[in-house]
């Protein structure tokens, strides 16, 4: 029997379930091997007798806090996909500011209809199985975790740092121009996308297991940056770090 | 030039022996073979005729191609001698005669170092280069290799065609040289990686004189060697370049070029232009590469192991950019079809935390600086002592790419005085 999935979307740019459609060559074996039974950006049927839920988007009403519950109530297995669910992503830049004030710079003067909570990641308000990183995240990292939920085996998570991927593709250092690049703290799997573009790495895909913070806030002070300038580079995607800490 | 291939057999019938024969001319090294995907000798008919030449044996007409003469006659000279004068501006020509026979690559500018690419087009060549981000290593060991495709209902596995176009590799540095030297050692002990020699025996290895920065230490590690492992080694002597020939296949790649005999002028120019190579890198390291293997041993303990560890970001950086770590992780994977999958491998550093990870998650190199050492030893003393050389080249790249700004020199310099101390 094929395993039924099912995808679900909270606080996000529904960007992530745009690469799973963006699988073109892959799509149809996908189909072959899964029945879908819930994915509101691509069917109308809607069920809740899924195997698999893949969920997007972080956390952030309670609203999202009952429908996420229910959801992990339904899923044997649930996947979250893409930084704003594996670690809140760039959501998390509200929770550095008054809520109330968030809430009316976002829907001015109907702020009082809409009720807000600090923003979470997917993790941190039910069990999350397993997760695809990044922002958006890679379709093969998708592939990759189908394949394997599929075969019955863990997916691969990738551990080691950008800078493993960005050394392999022969860019030159970004802290040689002078930038401050997140590679060497944020979890590889990216193919060093922005620095293969000259572009720093952002920390889309979260921290590796074990940071060496000593280390990286050596490197950042020697290059004369205060904490707080330190604490605003990791805070676009990694500010769970801080949030945790 | 001709570029005609003649088999065992065509020799074997104008010489008068049997192939086996010609088989034993080419694993004697007489008579240069190259050999077919399917393991069959095929023998230039260029190289064909110089060995017959060599041995006095009279030479078929039809093997001779159009130009052949043309090119003899321009060269005559050159042909017996081993040290020419190649202008710069013939450079292009030079790489436009290897692209017939070979796949050229060469160091182009990138962001602000340099990088070893293949070369479609002459003009981005750019010679007179300090130093690549990876070191030509990569054209034997890629980054990632794909090793075998399998299938799991058929239980069959297949490897991949080779890619059997010889490579010339353009501008390597004398101390990049002797990284593969130390490769091909490594490689060849035990039973001999296939993989590794079906790319290794391919290439030609042409080198260049270098400008070393203030990271480069070569003459302290003695890997400043001009004439080892190159076929060709193109000294840089102004507007001219000093080209030793070192091998026949290097010479073979200079007919035509509009090379002339060097003369003692030029022959001094070369020298001191090497010496400039070595002089200028290296001074740094105090102690001798003789000593560093004990230095290692006695400083296992030494404090100053710590604090490099605190230092150091486990990114992986100085292995993947160093000419003789050859550490790999082989990963198979499964096809959505859930039959059909591949295995392959990709370069792998003990600097990470998985690197020395068992099952069950526990880690036998969990320090920081325990990785590190490791690092120190793997290349002055471990590997040293059977090769009799140190496993460290002093490119610099270590030293140069490392964002926590951890020498590998300053490492030698403090073991030293820590050692002294204990």
């Amino acid at each position: 029997m094929k395993p039924k999935v099912a995808f679900f979307d909270f606080t996000s740019c529904e960007g992530c379930q745009l690469q799973k459609l963006n699988c073109e060559d892959e799509l149809v074996t996908i189909l072959s091997a899964v029945e879908v039974v819930n994915f509101r950006e691509a069917t109308s049927v809607r069920r809740d007798d899924y195997d698999i839920a893949f969920v997007e988007g972080s956390i952030s009403s309670p609203t999202c806090v009952e429908r996420i519950r229910k959801i992990r109530e339904n899923a044997k297995v649930l996947v979250a996909i893409g930084a704003c669910a594996t670690t809140g992503g760039i959501n998390m830049l509200k929770n550095f500011r008054p809520l109330e004030e968030v809430r009316e710079y976002v829907y001015g003067d109907k702020a009082g209809y809409f009720d807000t909570l600090p923003v979470r990641p997917v993790g941190q308000v039910v069990k999350v199985d397993y997760k695809i990183h990044g922002c958006p995240m890679d379709k093969q990292d998708y592939i990759e975790t189908v394949t394997a939920l599929l075969s019955g085996r863990e997916p691969r998570l990738t551990r080691y740092p950008v800078c493993v991927e960005c050394k392999t593709a022969e860019n030159p250092c970004r802290y040689d121009f002078g930038e401050i690049c997140l590679g060497p703290v944020t979890r590889a799997g990216c193919g060093a996308r922005c620095p293969s573009n000259n572009a720093i790495c952002f920390g889309c895909r979260g921290l590796v297991d074990d940071p060496k913070t000593d280390a990286a806030d050596d490197v950042l002070r020697e290059r004369g940056l205060s904490v707080q300038d330190i604490l605003k580079k990791y805070r676009l995607f990694c500010g769970y770090a801080e949030v945790a800490q | 030039m001709t570029d005609r291939l003649l088999g065992t057999t065509d020799i074997a019938r104008h010489c008068g022996v049997t192939t086996e024969t010609v088989v034993s001319w080419i694993k004697s090294g007489k008579l240069n073979a190259c050999s077919t995907p399917g393991g069959r000798y095929r023998i230039a008919a260029r190289n064909c005729i110089e060995f017959l030449k060599e041995y006095g044996m009279p030479v078929p007409e039809d093997w001779i191609g159009d130009d052949e003469d043309a090119d003899q006659q321009t060269d005559e000279e050159s042909s017996h001698m081993n040290q020419l004068v190649l202008p710069k501006t013939n450079v292009p020509r030079l790489v436009d005669n290897l692209r017939k026979s070979y796949r050229v690559f060469g160091p182009v500018p990138r962001g602000n170092s340099s990088a070893f690419v293949e070369l479609d087009d002459a003009a981005e060549l750019q010679l007179d280069y300090t130093t690549t981000i990876l070191p030509p290593k990569k054209l034997v060991l890629p980054a990632q290799e794909e090793l075998l495709e399998f299938n799991t209902q058929t239980w069959q596995a297949r490897e991949p065609e080779p890619d059997t176009k010889p490579v010339a590799a353009l501008g390597v540095h004398p101390c990049d040289m002797q990284g593969i030297l130390r490769l091909d050692f490594v490689f060849r002990k035990g039973q001999a990686e296939s993989n590794y020699f079906d790319r290794r025996d391919r290439m030609l290895f042409i080198g260049t004189s270098c400008n070393p920065d203030e990271s480069c230490f070569c003459s302290a590690v003695g890997t400043n060697k001009f004439d080892e492992g190159f076929d060709l080694f193109l000294t840089d002597i102004g507007q001219s370049y000093l080209v030793s020939i070192l091998t026949d296949r290097g010479r073979e790649v200079l007919k035509g070029l509009g090379t002339k005999a060097a003369d003692e002028i030029d022959l001094n120019e070369m020298a001191k232009a090497r010496e400039r190579c070595s002089t200028h890198a290296g001074g740094q390291m105090q102690p001798s590469a003789s000593t560093l293997p004990l230095l290692a041993k006695d400083g296992e303990d030494a404090a100053l192991w710590e604090d490099i560890g605190s230092r150091c970001l486990a990114c992986g950086t100085c292995n993947l950019v160093c000419p003789t770590c050859y550490c790999f992780d082989v990963r198979d994977e499964l096809n959505l079809d859930l039959k059909s999958g591949k295995r392959s491998r990709f370069w792998d550093s003990c600097q990470l935390d998985e690197f020395a990870e068992v099952a069950g998650g526990e880690s036998f190199r969990k320090e920081r600086s325990n990785r590190q050492k490791h690092r120190f030893n793997r290349k002055f003393r471990y590997l040293a002592g059977e090769y009799g050389a140190p496993f460290c080249v002093g490119c610099g790249r270590c030293i140069r790419q490392c964002v926590a700004k951890i020498s590998i020199l300053e490492t030698a310099n403090d073991l030293e005085k820590a050692v002294a101390n204990l």
